[in-house]
């Protein structure tokens, strides 16, 4: 980076050295290069440049002062120069101005290569905040590092490393080995053996030896005992020794350490060693006493129980749902691998005080585990049993027997004669509409009371309410049914049942005489109906009369369908005949002859035209007779009438308005009943033809020269049979075989050959090459004359 | 000492002198101090992802090697 720096320098020294022999123009261009590279890159950077501009202006300024010197030389020269530019060399030194602070920036960064850096105080600095320990500066390390001084490495003498390497490894066995020798040294081999074992002489001289030993050893002690005691340390001596005996391990010692045996597998009066149980080395557990041999008999025990193979799933199993202490066992799926995945876990007991463990809580335990159990209550409940037919005496003795009602005889003359006026406040709890009953028809009609008081009302139908037969009945007189009284039931149902029956019977008696009634009646009633229809009828006509023509849709609707033969034939239509009848009438008296289609149709139309000649007329009659010229001016109608009075007009009634009720159906040329349905199918579109059929009229002389050209993939035109196979290929989507291709490909190639043939030459272009040879040899002919080799077509030469 | 390079390739470009048996978690201290960013956001790599807790020298992270500097 060092490097660069410089040559940046330089360049730039140049270039102001340069500027000054051509002029500020060339000054500027670099100038204004750089200082847009510049502010680009403190853009880039801001943030961490500004601590660093600092420095590097201090560190840029002594650069920046030595081409300043140079930048003023070459400004002032140009100034000389170009006096008249004065806007650009002021534009100029401000760029300057500019350009040196940048470019004292620049100069840092570009030490640093475009990358913010630390030096090596601040970077302890740093660290010294931080909490790490200062840079540990290498020079050496740092020297040999840069990218762009690379320093020649050590030579690595391989042979020499080997060498180091070898000696090592000597080194290390020979230690090896002088310390295994050590070891073994101490230890006797088998050749060696002591003297003593097997000659008795020298073995009573070692044991002689021993026991001189021993007695000087215990003389020894003696002197010293005394030497204590003389100076009487003698009870220290023993604390000590007492101590030492109080330190001694004994009984009291086992408190608290576990015995993993059941303790019912000690027995009273027997003696059982127990041992500490193996353990890994590191492992910190506490320590567990177990005798050996009842390990193995619990081992086998286990392993014979294994060996039993007993189901190890019971799903019904009920009766371990509960523990000993009468809790509810979890229960835990696939218990049976608890063992497996968790461990053995055996029984085991702890030492009390004194190393003793006597059971009692156990025992107590196991007794509280009985009581419990006692009392638990099973949820079990009594299975099912079979219900027997028969009853058993027990229940047997539930049943009762109830004693039959003695019915009362004489029940029904207590009864109170049950008056009208007494059902008054009962009818008007009932009467409110139908009980449902759909013979009465849609608009029953609401009887009152009153009228059901005074006379009996000529309901058309029995009504389902028994109150409303009641009543009627009780209308009549009270008087009871003849035949009940007599009939004695024994159940009140049968009674009831009785009287229903009796009522319905009357009902009908009564209709009967209702009707018979009433038919004398009816016939007024029916009469004073049509008056009041026809007197409606007249007044209606009023709005009709003035020209309004009243719709209704079903009047539209009938008068669609068209004639109905059979109309009226059945008799039934009684209104209609009237109606028919009163036209008739009526046409009769006011046209007088005109023909009349009234009986054709239903004769709305004919009555307009009526009416008119009926209003034509009242006018007439209310005006003077001798009305011959009437204003014609009040309108085309009133000119209309004129002519026809006056018989220029057709007299002939054209029903226009009239629509006849058409036979067939109504001629429309602009709708039609489209069948959509008859396109659907697929085949019968495939022959439908969409298009244009007929000829173009136009085209008649048209008479084209029509020449299909069949051309095969290379180009070449191809013969009807080649085109055929071609398309038949192409039809059947394979071609021809390996021979047929072959052959073909032959062919092709003999045709290919043989228009490239030449038709005037042998294929061998005997006749060109002899042409040649002559304009060779500039001789009419040819000498035919040695080798065949100077005869080839290569030997000539130009 | 050596100086690392580390670049986050939009703009931040750091010099960071360390020792060889400094973290990876000090050379991230070092890094935030100049960038501004804090250390534990600082994620570096080159081909894998440098543990905070290993030094630069198991890394072996020589002097001018260029490090991916990225940020989590």
């Amino acid at each position: 980076m060092g490097s660069s720096k410089k040559h940046r320098g330089e360049k730039e020294a140049a270039g102001t050295t340069a500027a000054a022999g051509t002029g500020g123009a060339t000054e500027q261009p670099p100038r204004h290069r750089e200082h847009k590279k510049h502010k680009h890159r403190s853009g880039g950077s801001g943030g961490s440049g500004g601590e660093r501009r600092k420095r590097s202006r201090e560190r840029g300024g002594e650069r920046g002062s030595g081409r300043r010197g140079a930048e003023a030389e070459a400004r002032s020269s140009t100034h000389g120069r170009e006096r008249s530019q004065a806007e650009p060399s002021e534009r100029r030194v401000k760029r300057e101005k500019r350009d040196d602070g940048y470019e004292a920036a620049a100069s840092s960064k570009t030490s640093s290569g475009d990358a913010s850096s630390l030096s090596i105080e601040e970077t302890n600095k740093l660290r010294a905040k931080l909490g790490l320990k200062p840079l540990e500066v290498n020079a050496i390390k740092k020297e040999a590092g840069t990218k762009e001084e690379p320093v020649t490495a050590d030579v690595i003498n391989p042979m020499a490393l080997r060498q180091r390497e070898e000696l090592r490894e000597k080194l290390a066995a020979a230690k090896e080995k002088r310390l295994l020798n050590q070891k073994l040294g101490k230890i006797k081999t088998l050749g060696e053996d002591d003297p003593w074992l097997d000659d008795t002489a020298a073995w009573i001289e070692r044991s002689r030896q021993l026991q001189k030993e021993k007695d000087l050893a215990e003389k020894r002690a003696k002197l010293l005992e005394e030497m204590d005691q003389e100076f009487g340390v003698s009870t220290l001596v023993e604390e000590e020794f007492g101590q030492r005996r109080q330190d001694l391990y004994s009984a009291r010692d086992l408190q608290g350490l576990t015995v993993e045996h059941a303790i019912d597998s000690f027995r009273e009066g027997e003696t059982m060693i127990l041992t500490l149980k193996d353990k890994g080395v590191l492992q910190e557990e506490e320590d567990v006493l177990v005798n050996v041999n009842l390990v193995d008999k619990e081992r086998a025990e286990k392993n014979v129980e294994l060996r039993k193979k007993k189901p190890d799933y019971l799903p019904y199993a009920e009766d371990e749902s509960v523990d000993d202490l009468a809790q509810q066992k979890p229960r835990s799926i696939l218990s049976k691998y608890d063992e497996e995945l968790e461990g053995e876990r055996p029984h085991s007991f702890r030492l009390e005080q004194g190393g003793t463990a006597d059971g009692l809580r156990e025992r107590e335990l196991e007794e509280i585990r009985a009581k419990l159990r006692l009392q638990a209550q099973s949820l079990s409940t009594v299975g099912p049993r079979l219900a027997s037919e028969y009853l058993t005496p027990e229940e047997m003795v539930t049943f009762k027997k109830t004693k039959r009602r003695v019915k009362k005889i004489r029940k029904k003359e207590k009864e109170v004669v049950v008056r009208a006026d007494d059902l008054l406040p009962l009818g008007d709890q009932t009467q409110d509409g139908d009980f449902g009953s759909r013979l009465r028809g849609r608009g029953r009609r609401r009887v009152s009371e009153v009228e059901e008081e005074k006379e009996p009302v000529p309901q058309p139908l029995p009504s389902d309410d028994t109150r409303v037969e009641n009543m009627d009945i009780s209308d009549e007189g009270g008087a009871p049914p003849p035949g009940s009284p007599q009939v004695l039931e024994e159940d009140e149902a049968e009674l009831e049942l009785q009287k229903q029956l009796e009522k319905g019977r009357r009902l009908r008696q009564l209709q009967q005489l209702q009707q018979l009634r009433d038919s004398g009646e009816k016939v007024v009633e029916i009469v004073k109906k049509l008056e009041s229809r026809q007197r409606g009828w007249e007044e209606d006509e009023d709005p009709e009369r003035k020209g309004a023509i009243v719709f209704n849709a079903t009047s539209e609707f009938c008068r669609t369908l068209g004639e109905i033969p059979t109309y009226g034939l059945a008799g039934n239509r009684e209104e209609q005949e009237e109606l028919m009848d009163f036209e008739r009438d009526e046409e009769r008296s006011a046209n007088g002859g005109s023909e009349s289609d009234g009986e054709e149709n239903i004769g709305w139309s004919t009555v307009n035209l009526d009416e008119e000649k009926q209003q034509q007329d009242f006018s007439a009659s209310s005006t003077t007779i001798l009305d011959e010229e009437p204003i014609v001016n009040r309108g085309l109608a009133a000119a209309l009438l004129l002519c026809q009075n006056k018989g220029l007009l057709e007299t002939t009634v054209q029903k226009v308005a009239r629509v006849k009720a058409p036979n067939k159906s109504l001629p429309s040329a602009v709708y039609c009943i489209e069948d959509k349905m008859a396109i659907d199918d697929k085949y019968s579109r495939r022959e439908e033809y969409r298009g244009f059929t007929q000829d173009f009229k136009e085209k008649d002389g048209y008479k084209p020269d029509v020449k299909i050209e069949y051309v095969d993939e290379t180009g070449r035109k191809l013969t009807p049979k080649e085109a055929f196979r071609q398309l038949s290929h192409r039809f059947h989507g394979k071609g021809s075989g390996k021979m047929k291709t072959e052959r073909r490909m032959k062919k092709l190639d003999e045709e290919a050959l043989l228009k490239k043939m030449s038709s005037s030459d042998t294929p061998l272009g005997t006749v060109a090459l002899l042409q040649e040879k002559q304009k060779a040899q500039k001789t009419p002919y040819i000498v035919l004359s040695g080798s065949g080799k100077s005869m080839n077509a290569n030997t000539i030469t130009k | 000492m050596i100086e690392v390079v580390c670049n986050d390739r939009l703009g931040k470009k750091v010099r960071v002198k360390c020792n060889t048996d400094d973290t990876i978690g000090d050379l991230k201290k070092l890094i935030a101090a100049q960038t501004g960013t804090r250390w534990n956001k600082i994620v570096l790599k080159k081909y894998t992802i440098f543990k905070d807790h290993v030094s630069l020298g198991d890394y072996e992270i020589h002097d001018g090697m260029n490090l991916e500097l990225y940020y989590q």
